[in-house]
C-alpha cells in the first residue's frame, strides 16, 4: 500500500483534480431530480410554455456537461491505474535488477513473473479506481441525503432506513462469503493438481492401463468443485436478492408514505418523482463501500507480495567509493561462500592470486564451486568469509560500476534476448560498426551472419530464428569480448562448440597479451593454454599448477583427464 | 508493412463469424441435457425482466389516479401490488440465477472431463509437443472463459433483449407519440456499436501481444540476471520495462479512448432521449395530451434503457476471448487417439519370449535413435539396459509399452507382432517405473491403486510390508489415509521411491519396466531402495535402464546400448572380461567413485 501512496504524494495536483471532478461530477449527476422535480411541478401548475423550454433547455445544457464528464470521469481513472502500473512496474523492475542468488534461489521465474504481471495490474486498479469508487459512492450518498433532506425529512428518514441495514448486512455476510470462496478456490487448485500429475506423469498413466480411472477420479474431483461453486453461486444470488429487496423497500415506502404526504398536502408531484430516483441512488454507493474492504483486502495481499520483492535484501550492495577502473591483480583472500546460513560451504577458504595478462584455469568435479568462484571474484556475489581484493583494495570498497567495467562475462547459459544479433552482440553498449566487426570476427560469428536472411537485424530468441546452441554460445563470446574488457570469464562457455573449434576459439581470445582469461571447462584439454589452473573438490583448493605439471602428479586434476579421455573415447563408435 | 498488418485483420474478421458458428454448434451438445432446465430458466429470466416493468406502471398509476383522487386505500392496493410483484421477480430471479449458473458449471464441468479424458487418450508423442502448463490451461482457463459465454454473456444478452422490446411495446401502448421519439435514436445506436465493436477488437488484439512482450522480457531478464549486471545494463534494462510499459500504456490509452467515445455516447443519447421526452412530453402535457404519470414512466424507463446497452457493450471483450479460448478447446477433441488399427490380439498372459527384430525408429526428422536393433528376452530374464544418455535406452522400453511404433523392423511377444496386440491387454501385463515419482492428490491409498476401487486394502499393506515402507507409511498423520500433497507432506526421495517400487507389487505385473532414478541419496536410503528392488524383481522378467552397478549386478544379462545400436549383450561378470565397452563404463563410473 504505501507505494499507493506514495504515487499520490508525487501526484497530488492530479489527486485534487480527480477528487474535485469527482464531487462536480457527482453533483452535476445528482441535481437531475432536482430539476425534474421543478418541471413536473411547473407542468402540474401549468407554467407558461416558454419557462417549460428555458427548464428543458437547462437539463439539457446540464445533461450534456453530465455527458462528458461521465465518461471522461471512468477514462482519467483508467489513464491514472495505467500511469500508476508503468511507474510501479519500472520501479519493481529496477528492484529486482539488483537482486542476486538469494533472491532467484527463493522466488521461481513463474512466481516472479505472476507478481510482476497479475499481483501489480489488481494493484494498479485498486490504486485510483478501487479507491475512487468508494469516494463516489461517499460523495452520492451526502449529496443525494442532502437533497433527499431538503425536500422532506420525514420522508428521508423513513425510506432511507432499510438501506442502512444493507450495510450492516454486508459486514455480517462477507466473512461467509470468504469462507465458502476459500472453498471454491481449493476445489480448483485439487483439480489443477490432478491435472498436473497425469499429464506429467501421462506415462504411467498408460502404462498401468489407468486412463479411465484416472479420468473418472477427476470427475469426482469436477463433482466436489461443482458442489463448492454451487455453494458460491447460492449465496451469491441470496446477496443479490437481498439487496435489491432493500433497494425496492425504499422505493415501495416512497410510493406509499410519498403518496399520503401529497394526499394530505406535504409533498408535490414533482418532489415525489425527485424522491423517487433519489433513494435508488442509494443502495449503489453503499455497496461500493462495502466492496471498498473487500477489495482493500486483497490489494493488501497483493501489495504485500510485490514488497517482498522489492524488500527482498540484494546480496552485493553499492558502497563503495573508490574508483578503480584498472587491472593490476586480483586476490581471493581466504574466501570462503555459502548460499544459505545454514547451508554447506560452497567455498571453503579459497586463496588466488591472478596477474593482469595471466590464463587461469578452473578444474573439478561438477559442484566442485567452480561456478561460484567466478560469481565472487566479479562481485555478483559477496564471500561469507574472507576478502576479494582488487589491486589490493576490498572489493566492496570499489564502486560497482567501475569494477563491473572490468569484465567480459560468457555464461554457462549464453542468456541471449528475443532481439536482433546485433543488439545482442551490442547489449546496450553505444559502440561502432569496426569494434562490432572484429567481435564477430572474434567470436567466428562471421559465417553464420551472413547466413542469416537480415543479417545482425535478424530476430534471435523465441520468435526470431531458431539457432544452435553453438551460435548461441558464439553469440555470447562476442558480447563479451566487445568491450574489450581487461577480463574476460568463461564459465564453461564453449561446451556446445566442438573440441576443435573450442581451443582454436580460446586460443585466439588469449592471443592480445595484457587480457586476463579465466576460464572453466569441462574439456581439460582445453585448459593446457592456461598459465596456472586451479583444482577444486568440495570447495576448496586441491591441487594447482599447469596443465603438465598436474598431469605428472597423478592427483584428482590426473584423474579427471582419463575420465574425460575414456568418457570421450567411449562416445567414439 | 502497414498494409500488410490491416490485411490480416481483414481476413481474421470473415473468418470469425463462420469461426463462431462452428464453435457454437460444437458446443451446444454440451448443454442439451439441460434443455429442459434453460427452457424452463429462460422463460423465468424473461418473465421475471418483464415483471420489472411493472414498477415505474405502478408509480405511473399513483400519480395520474390515486393522488388526485386522495384515495388512500388505492395506494395502499398499489403498494400491495408492488410489493407481490416484487416478492415474485426476486423469488424468480433467484432461483432463475442458481439454476443457470449451476447448468453453466455443470456443463463445463462435462467439457472439461470430456477434454480431460480425451487427453489421456491422446499418444504420448502428443505430450512430448505440448508442455504440461499448456495443456492445464486448455482444460482449466479455456473452458472457464466459455462458462463466462453462457452464465454471464447470455443472460446479460437475453435479459437486456428482453427489456428493450418490452420497454418498448409498453412506451409504445402507452404513448406512441412519445415512443416514436425515442425510436428515431436508434439507428443512431446500433450504428455506434457496431463502430465500436469493429475498432476495439484490434486494439484489445495488440495490447494482448504487448502484454506478452512485457511478460517475455521480465522472464528472458529474471533467467539472465548475472548477464545483466556484470554487462551493467540494469539502466538500460529499466529504461527497456519503462518502454515497453509506455507501449502497453498507448494501446491501453486507445481502448480507453474508444470507451470513453462509447460512454459518453450512451450517455449523450441518455440526455437526449430526456430532453426530447420532457420538452415535447411537457408541452403535450401541458395541452393535456398525455399525463404526468405517462412523463414519469417514460424517463424512468429512458435511464433503464441505457443501462442494457452498456451491458451489451461490456460483453465485446469477453466474447472475442471466449471463442478464441473454445477453438483451441475443441482443436483438442478433434485430435486424433493413439493409434489402434489392427489390435485383434489380446495378450492373455506372457509366455515365452520377447523379440526384437531388424527393429529402427527415430521421433522426427529421420535422426535414427534405434538402428538395426535384434535381441531376445525370455521369460524370467532379467536384463539390465546400460549406455550413455541419448543413447536409445528410453527408446527401447517406450516402444515395447506401444508409446510409439518403430518405423522399420518389429517387437514380437510370444511371436506374435506387437501391432496387432492390443495396448491395453499389452500394458496390463507389464508393470513400469518410471524415473521420477509421479504422486496425484488423493490418499496414499488412492497412490498406490491408482484410483482402482477393486484392489484391497489388504493386497496394498502386504505389497508395503514387502517394500518395507509399511511402518513408515502408518506413522503418517493419518496413516494410509494420509494426502500427500495437500497436506504438504515431505517424504525423502528414497520414500518416494519406494511407494513407486509398491505401486509396481500391488499390481504385481508379469513383465516389470524400471527405470532407475539418476539421483544419489544417502547410503542408508540407498539400501533400501536396492532392497526394495530385489523384492520388486521377484519372479518377474524384467528391464531395468540401470545407472548402478549394483543393480548391473542384480540383472542375468546386461545389454549396452551405445548410439542406437545393441553393442555388447552378456553377463556382468563375462562383459568385463571381454574389455569392451562396458569395461570401460565401469572403470568410469569406478573414477567417479573415486573422486
Amino acid at each position: 500500500m504505501r507505494s499507493v501512496i506514495y504515487f499520490w504524494k508525487r501526484h497530488k495536483l492530479w489527486l485534487s483534480f480527480l477528487v474535485a471532478f469527482s464531487f462536480i461530477n457527482t453533483v452535476i449527476g445528482l441535481i437531475f431530480p432536482y430539476l425534474l422535480k421543478d418541471v413536473i411541478d411547473g407542468i402540474k401548475l401549468n407554467f407558461a410554455r416558454q419557462d417549460l423550454v428555458r427548464f428543458v433547455l437547462i437539463i439539457g445544457g446540464i445533461g450534456f456537461v453530465r455527458a462528458v464528464f461521465n465518461s471522461l470521469l471512468p477514462y482519467s481513472r483508467g489513464r491514472s491505474n495505467e500511469m500508476y502500473l508503468i511507474d510501479e512496474r519500472t520501479n519493481l523492475f529496477s528492484k529486482l535488477l539488483r537482486k542476486g542468488h538469494s533472491f532467484l534461489g527463493r522466488f521461481p521465474a513463474g512466481d516472479i513473473l505472476q507478481r510482476v504481471d497479475h499481483d501489480l495490474n489488481e494493484l494498479a486498479w485498486f490504486s485510483c479506481s478501487g479507491i475512487f469508487r468508494p469516494i463516489e459512492g461517499i460523495f452520492t450518498l451526502v449529496i443525494a441525503l442532502f437533497f433527499l433532506i431538503r425536500i422532506n425529512p420525514l420522508l428521508t428518514l423513513i425510506s432511507a432506513l432499510p438501506i442502512s441495514i444493507a450495510a450492516v448486512g454486508w459486514l455480517k455476510i462477507s466473512p461467509v462469503m470468504y469462507k465458502y470462496y476459500y472453498a471454491w478456490r481449493e476445489s480448483i487448485s485439487r483439480t489443477n493438481n490432478h491435472l498436473q500429475s497425469s499429464f506429467s506423469g501421462i506415462k504411467l498413466v498408460k502404462s498401468y492401463t489407468t486412463e479411465d480411472k484416472t479420468g473418472l477420479r477427476f470427475n469426482d474431483m469436477l463433482a466436489g468443485r461443482v458442489g463448492a461453486s454451487v455453494k458460491v453461486i447460492r449465496l451469491e444470488a441470496l446477496i443479490h436478492t437481498l439487496f435489491t429487496a432493500i433497494e425496492e423497500m425504499g422505493v415501495i415506502l416512497v410510493l406509499l408514505f410519498g403518496g399520503f404526504f401529497i394526499i394530505r398536502g406535504n409533498l408535490t408531484i414533482g418532489e415525489f418523482v425527485a424522491f423517487n430516483a433519489y433513494i435508488i441512488l442509494l443502495l449503489d454507493p453503499m455497496l461500493r463501500i462495502g466492496n471498498y474492504f473487500v477489495s482493500k483486502k486483497r490489494a493488501q495481499v497483493q501489495s504485500e507480495r510485490i514488497e517482498e520483492i522489492k524488500n527482498f535484501p540484494v546480496d552485493v550492495a553499492d558502497e563503495g567509493q573508490v574508483k578503480e577502473a584498472d587491472h593490476r591483480g586480483i586476490a581471493l583472500e581466504n574466501v570462503s561462500f555459502r548460499y544459505a546460513r545454514e547451508g554447506p560451504l560452497i567455498l571453503d577458504g579459497i586463496n588466488i592470486k591472478i596477474k593482469p595478462g595471466q590464463k587461469i584455469g578452473l578444474a573439478g568435479t561438477v559442484g566442485s564451486g567452480k561456478t561460484t568462484l567466478l560469481q565472487v571474484l566479479m562481485r555478483v556475489a559477496d564471500p561469507t568469509k574472507g576478502r576479494v581484493k582488487l589491486n589490493g583494495t576490498d572489493m566492496r570498497d570499489i564502486r560497482l560500476s567501475e569494477l563491473r567495467s572490468l569484465f567480459g562475462y560468457i555464461p554457462q547459459e549464453p542468456s541471449l534476448f528475443s532481439e536482433s544479433i546485433y543488439n545482442n552482440i551490442t547489449f546496450g553498449r553505444k559502440i561502432d560498426t569496426p569494434m562490432v566487426n572484429s567481435a564477430i570476427k572474434l567470436a567466428q560469428l562471421e559465417g553464420f551472419v551472413r547466413g542469416a536472411p537480415k543479417g545482425l537485424d535478424e530476430l534471435i530468441g523465441e520468435r526470431g530464428l531458431r539457432i544452435s546452441g553453438g551460435e548461441k554460445q558464439r553469440v555470447a563470446i562476442a558480447r563479451a569480448v566487445l568491450g574489450k574488457p581487461k577480463i574476460v570469464v568463461l564459465d564453461d562457455a564453449t561446451s556446445n562448440l566442438d573440441a576443435d573449434t573450442e581451443k582454436e576459439l580460446i586460443k585466439h581470445l588469449s592471443k592480445t597479451p595484457d587480457t586476463t582469461i579465466i576460464i572453466i571447462s569441462h574439456r581439460l584439454s582445453v585448459l593446457s593454454i592456461c598459465d596456472f589452473i586451479y583444482v577444486l573438490d568440495k570447495g576448496k583448493i586441491v591441487e594447482q599448477g599447469t596443465h603438465e605439471e598436474l598431469l605428472k602428479n597423478q592427483g584428482l586434476y590426473w584423474k579427471l583427464y582419463q575420465h574425460q579421455i575414456m568418457e570421450e573415447e567411449l562416445m567414439k563408435d | 508493412m502497414h498494409w500488410h498488418w490491416e490485411d490480416r485483420y481483414a481476413l481474421e474478421d470473415t473468418g470469425t463469424k463462420k469461426r463462431n458458428w462452428r464453435i457454437l454448434k460444437k458446443l451446444l451438445p454440451y448443454f442439451r441435457k439441460y434443455l429442459t432446465k434453460i427452457i424452463i430458466a429462460s422463460f423465468l429470466l424473461l418473465f421475471s425482466t418483464l415483471l420489472t416493468l411493472l414498477g415505474p406502471i405502478l408509480i405511473k398509476r399513483a400519480i395520474d389516479i390515486e393522488i388526485p383522487n386522495k384515495s388512500a386505500q388505492g395506494l395502499l392496493i398499489l403498494a400491495g401490488v408492488y410489493i407481490i410483484v416484487q416478492i415474485v421477480v426476486l423469488l424468480v430471479r433467484y432461483f432463475q440465477q442458481i439454476e443457470i449458473m449451476t447448468i453453466g458449471e455443470k456443463a463445463i464441468a462435462d467439457l472439461k472431463s470430456d477434454i480431460f479424458r480425451h487427453l489421456l487418450k491422446l499418444p504420448v508423442s502428443y505430450f512430448d509437443k505440448h508442455p504440461v502448463g499448456a495443456l492445464i490451461s486448455r482444460v482449466e482457463s479455456d473452458t472457464e472463459a466459455l462458462k463466462f459465454l453462457f452464465s454471464s454473456t447470455a443472460v446479460v444478452l437475453v435479459s437486456n433483449l428482453a427489456l428493450l422490446i418490452g420497454m418498448s411495446v409498453v412506451m409504445f401502448v402507452v404513448s406512441w407519440r412519445l415512443y416514436l421519439l425515442i425510436l428515431v435514436m436508434m439507428p443512431i445506436f446500433a450504428y455506434s456499436f457496431w463502430w465500436f465493436e469493429k475498432h476495439v477488437r484490434n486494439v484489445y488484439v495488440n495490447l494482448r501481444k504487448k502484454i506478452a512482450e512485457i511478460n517475455g522480457f521480465v522472464v528472458e531478464t529474471v533467467k539472465s540476471l548475472n548477464v545483466v549486471q556484470v554487462f551493467q545494463q540494469e539502466d538500460n534494462f529499466i529504461s527497456k520495462v519503462n518502454k515497453l510499459g509506455k507501449g502497453k500504456y498507448d494501446y491501453e490509452m486507445q481502448a480507453l479512448s474508444f470507451w470513453y467515445r462509447i460512454w459518453f455516447f450512451v450517455e449523450l443519447g441518455e440526455i437526449i432521449g430526456i430532453v426530447l421526452v420532457l420538452g415535447l412530453g411537457g408541452i403535450w402535457a401541458l395541452a393535456g395530451l398525455i399525463t404526468i404519470g405517462t412523463l414519469y414512466l417514460f424517463i424512468s424507463y429512458i435511464t433503464r434503457l441505457f443501462v442494457p446497452l452498456r451491458g451489451i457493450s461490456d460483453q465485446i471483450n469477453v466474447i472475442e476471448r471466449a471463442f478464441a479460448a473454445a477453438e483451441r478447446v475443441f482443436q483438442i477433441l478433434s485430435t486424433q487417439e493413439e493409434f489402434q488399427k489392427d489390435e485383434t490380439h489380446v495378450l492373455e498372459k506372457f509366455g515365452q519370449a520377447i523379440i526384437f527384430k531388424n527393429l529402427s525408429f527415430f521421433y522426427e526428422d529421420k535422426n535414427w535413435v534405434l538402428k538395426d536393433l535384434n535381441f531376445q528376452i525370455k521369460k524370467g530374464e532379467r536384463i539390465a539396459l546400460v549406455g550413455e544418455t541419448g543413447g536409445g535406452k528410453t527408446s527401447i522400453i517406450s516402444l515395447l509399452l506401444k508409446y510409439y511404433s518403430p518405423q522399420d523392423g518389429d517387437i514380437l511377444i510370444d511371436g506374435t507382432p506387437i501391432a496387432r496386440i492390443d495396448r491395453h491387454s499389452l500394458r496390463s501385463r507389464i508393470g513400469f517405473v518410471p524415473q521420477d515419482v509421479i504422486l496425484f492428490p488423493g490418499t496414499i491409498l488412492d497412490n498406490l491403486r491408482l484410483f482402482d476401487a477393486t484392489i484391497s486394502d489388504d493386497r496394498i499393506h502386504t505389497a508395503a510390508k514387502r517394500a518395507k515402507i509399511h511402518q513408515r507409511l502408518l506413522e503418517l498423520p493419518q496413516g494410509y489415509a494420509t494426502n500427500i500433497i495437500e497436506q504438504g507432506i515431505n517424504l525423502s526421495f528414497g520414500e518416494r521411491q519406494l511407494i513407486s517400487y509398491t505401486r509396481a507389487l500391488v499390481f504385481d505385473p508379469e513383465i516389470l519396466i524400471l527405470d532407475e532414478a539418476t539421483s544419489s541419496v544417502d547410503p542408508q536410503s540407498e539400501r533400501l531402495v536396492q532392497q526394495g528392488l530385489k523384492e520388486l524383481l521377484k519372479g518377474r522378467t524384467a528391464i531395468i535402464i540401470a545407472h548402478r552397478l549394483t543393480t548391473t549386478r542384480l540383472a542375468d544379462r546386461v545389454m549396452v546400448i551405445h548410439k542406437g545400436r545393441l553393442v555388447e549383450d552378456g553377463n556382468h561378470s563375462d562383459l568385463l572380461r571381454e574389455r569392451g565397452h562396458y569395461y570401460k563404463m565401469y572403470r568410469l563410473q569406478y573414477l567417479s567413485g573415486v573422486q
